[in-house]
């Protein structure tokens, strides 16, 4: 019989506490650090060592593996910002980020990635970031290796990926395996619900515990609605209790002072808590530059099982048109999505007989997707963060030609691929898309979709930036060493301090960034 | 009328009737709470979506209502205020009297509506030039479809085994 993680850390003494039950909060924190994700938990547990008290506050509630049972929608209600039906303000992109213990690392595809050569030099030369080197940032980048056991994927890839494989072989372009955070991984697939075994290393799994083992508190169930300030320092940060299914917030709020704030409540919510502060803005730049890597989709459909389903999710992916481009369109990435029902039949288009028939052949389907890289040029500042009438948090990532002109490059070459792997057929996620079944039929009936809100199926699961690191204030929220620009002691470590996107999947450069960062933050503190 | 002049009336049209909606609704108050047994759909948005839903899902033989609404309840719960405005928004504009039928075409009601019926709505809005529209059908979809799909009795019929069984007992005592 298995143990429960958070069962054995309990009876050993962890100080977690559920917010809507209990009002325990420790006594002078030395940090308190705002959400348990890939920058929250990185930190918690390099400050807890170091011997600080440290107080993390998370939204979303704790769920560990005997809670996760391969349920979408169970998942989604339990462990996604806004029910994983979140959408940029104009409805035009869905938007996937995570909300419970471990953040977005609970839920992510696993995917590992280190930060490229071509962003870390785009941020050097725009923003100043002297140490946007892949030099410098190697040792950080082996030791979270080391640490969350990321090795290529060595079980072979399950049909949905070695399409992709078997596609730019047969093309000759560029494809490699994908490196991934887990151990003694049992290429379940549902890496999106929660991993039922443990064998992701989720910040749930890794630092959250390491941080607890150090003293920390973890109190979760608590919304973070404001930080407290006064001319250049934060004093401490208001939270109020989630109800009892976490659907808003409830009951009294709290107050609680530290002379060191971290953020890290990830992209769109980080700059969210900030305007619901009020924070000096002098320079317009909070919530800014905010990135999505929105994706398109193309499914295709085969002659033998595809099951995408199961397995590991992504394991292959191709770069062969991931350069920053000289013009004005936008790079991309090549992977593929995994395939439950639930998320899938969003995706299949139509109705009725014909959504039903496609529905069918979900087993032989392929999802094959292209994650377009965001940020890197000026006549693309990507979106701006703002505050509903609530409160609450949205971004506003208006939709330009560059992206729908990327956007007809990456469906073509995505059927490209799916043909040169033996597709029957390939149709575009469009609302009008049709299943094709040769290439010349793809490029004629793409000439005829109209590339426009709501009929291409856009979405994101990586969102980045809106408090991004700049050398000079004009430029961005923080400086490079993660430090407020106005806001002395409060610090932002997390996918929001981003000045572009990533330009591949982003949980490892959140990681190597926040480690860098805050042995940095360390040194000063010594 | 030609379809473009029609279409260029449409949205003059849709402007008005989407104040008048609002209206609608303040005149309304008792069909603003949830309808018994639900945390969020209404009456009215039970009346549209059990109209819509078989012309969504299509012909599945294991089709089942009242999961299927139970299903989009338990969705909704969880999104946001904004994604739940939306959504009555919407079924306001498409079920109160005034609007229904210059909106939908559905000008006889949601209650008796044949699956025909309901296709030709989802249709015109698929191919409307309004984006509030082509909006509103991928809302409609995509809402339904999740809600149905993520249920296990509808998985079968579709070739999804589910989930690994013995995962059910990984962490029983
Ligand atoms: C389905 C999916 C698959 C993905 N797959 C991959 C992958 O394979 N590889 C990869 O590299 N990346 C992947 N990602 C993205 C990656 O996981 C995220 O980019 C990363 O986790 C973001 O880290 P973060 O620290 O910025 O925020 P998060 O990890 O999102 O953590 C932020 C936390 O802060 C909490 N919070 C926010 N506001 C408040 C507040 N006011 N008060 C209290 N708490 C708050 C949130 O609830 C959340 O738990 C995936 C994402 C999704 C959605």
């Amino acid at each position: 019989m298995n143990k429960d993680v958070y069962t054995l850390g309990m009876d050993r003494g962890w100080n977690i506490i559920d917010a809507r039950s209990s009002t325990q909060v420790m006594s002078s924190p030395d940090v308190i650090i705002i959400g348990s994700g890939a920058g929250g938990a990185t930190a918690a547990a390099a400050l807890a060592k170091f011997g600080k008290r440290v107080l993390i506050l998370e939204e979303g509630s704790l769920k560990t593996a005997k809670d996760f049972h391969n349920d979408e929608l169970k998942a989604y209600a339990e462990l996604y910002q806004e029910g994983a039906l979140r959408t940029s303000k104009d409805g035009g992109i869905s938007i996937l980020q995570g909300r419970t213990v471990g953040g977005t690392t609970t839920v992510n595809w696993t995917s590992s990635f280190r930060t490229p050569a071509s962003t870390l030099s785009y941020w050097r030369t725009h923003f100043g970031i002297a140490d946007a080197q892949e030099d410098l940032l190697r040792p950080y980048f082996e030791r979270i290796e080391q640490r969350l056991h990321i090795e290529r994927w060595a079980a072979s890839p399950n049909e949905n990926n070695a399409v992709i494989q078997r596609g730019c072989d047969r093309l000759g372009w560029q494809w490699d395996v994908i490196p991934r955070n887990v151990q003694g991984c049992w290429n379940l697939g549902y890496c999106g619900t929660g991993c039922p075994t443990n064998a992701k290393q989720s910040m749930l799994v890794t630092s959250i515990p390491e941080a607890l083992d150090h003293g920390a508190q973890l109190i979760h169930s608590t919304r973070v609605q404001q930080l407290v300030w006064d001319n250049d320092r934060v004093t401490g940060v208001i939270c109020q209790p989630m109800d009892s299914h976490l659907h808003d917030t409830q009951g009294d709020v709290i107050h609680i002072n530290a002379p060191l704030v971290i953020l890290a409540g990830g992209a769109i919510n980080s700059p969210g808590v900030l305007l619901r502060s009020q924070v000096p803005n002098p320079h317009r730049t909070l919530g800014r530059r905010t990135f999505l890597h929105p994706v398109c989709m193309n499914m295709a459909v085969f002659d033998h099982a595809i099951d995408g389903f199961y397995g590991a999710p992504q394991s292959i992916y191709s770069d062969e048109f991931n350069a920053i481009p000289d013009g004005p369109e936008l790079g991309f990435k090549i992977e593929v999505a995994p395939m439950q029902p639930s998320i899938v039949s969003a995706l299949m288009g139509e109705f009725g007989e014909q959504h039903h028939q496609r529905m069918q052949q979900l087993a032989n389907s392929n999802l094959m997707l292209a994650l377009m890289r965001d940020g890197f040029h000026q006549d693309d500042p990507g979106g701006q963060v703002e505050l509903r009438k609530n409160g609450d948090a949205v971004l506003d990532y208006p939709l330009r030609a560059h992206l729908w002109a990327t956007c007809k490059q990456a469906f073509l070459r995505m059927a490209k691929v799916q043909f040169a792997a033996g597709a029957r057929s390939v149709m575009p996620v469009h609302a009008l898309g049709q299943a094709c079944t040769s290439l010349a039929e793809y490029e004629t009936h793409l000439q005829q979709l109209p590339m426009r809100i709501f009929d291409v199926r856009l979405s994101s699961a990586h969102v980045m930036g809106g408090c991004g690191m700049s050398q000079r204030p004009e430029d961005g929220v923080v400086d490079p060493s993660g430090r407020h620009h106005q806001l002395h002691n409060l610090y932002i470590f997390d996918g929001s301090i981003f000045p572009s996107s990533i330009g591949a999947n982003p949980q490892m450069s959140i990681y190597a960034w926040t480690q860098k960062l805050t042995e940095a933050l360390i040194e000063r503190l010594r | 009328m030609n379809r473009r002049s029609f279409l260029k009336l449409s949205l003059g049209a849709t402007i008005v009737l989407v104040s008048v909606g609002g209206t609608a609704r303040f005149f309304q108050r008792s069909r603003r709470t949830s309808a018994s047994g639900y945390q969020v759909l209404r009456a009215q948005d039970l009346l549209f979506f059990s109209a819509l839903f078989p012309a969504v899902v299509g012909p599945h033989p294991h089709f089942h209502m009242d999961t299927a609404l139970a299903s989009l309840d338990r969705m909704l719960t969880a999104s946001s205020p904004a994604m739940r405005k939306e959504v009555y928004d919407l079924c306001d504009l498409a079920t109160f009297a005034l609007t229904r039928g210059p909106v939908t075409g559905v000008w006889s009601g949601w209650r008796q509506i044949s699956v025909e019926q309901a296709s030709a709505f989802l249709q015109r809005w698929q191919h409307s030039r309004i984006s509030l529209y082509r909006q509103g059908y991928q809302g409609i979809c995509q809402l339904c479809q999740m809600a149905w799909y993520g249920v296990p009795q509808a998985w079968h019929a579709v070739g999804y085994p589910g989930p690994p069984e013995f995962l059910q007992r990984l962490w029983e005592q």
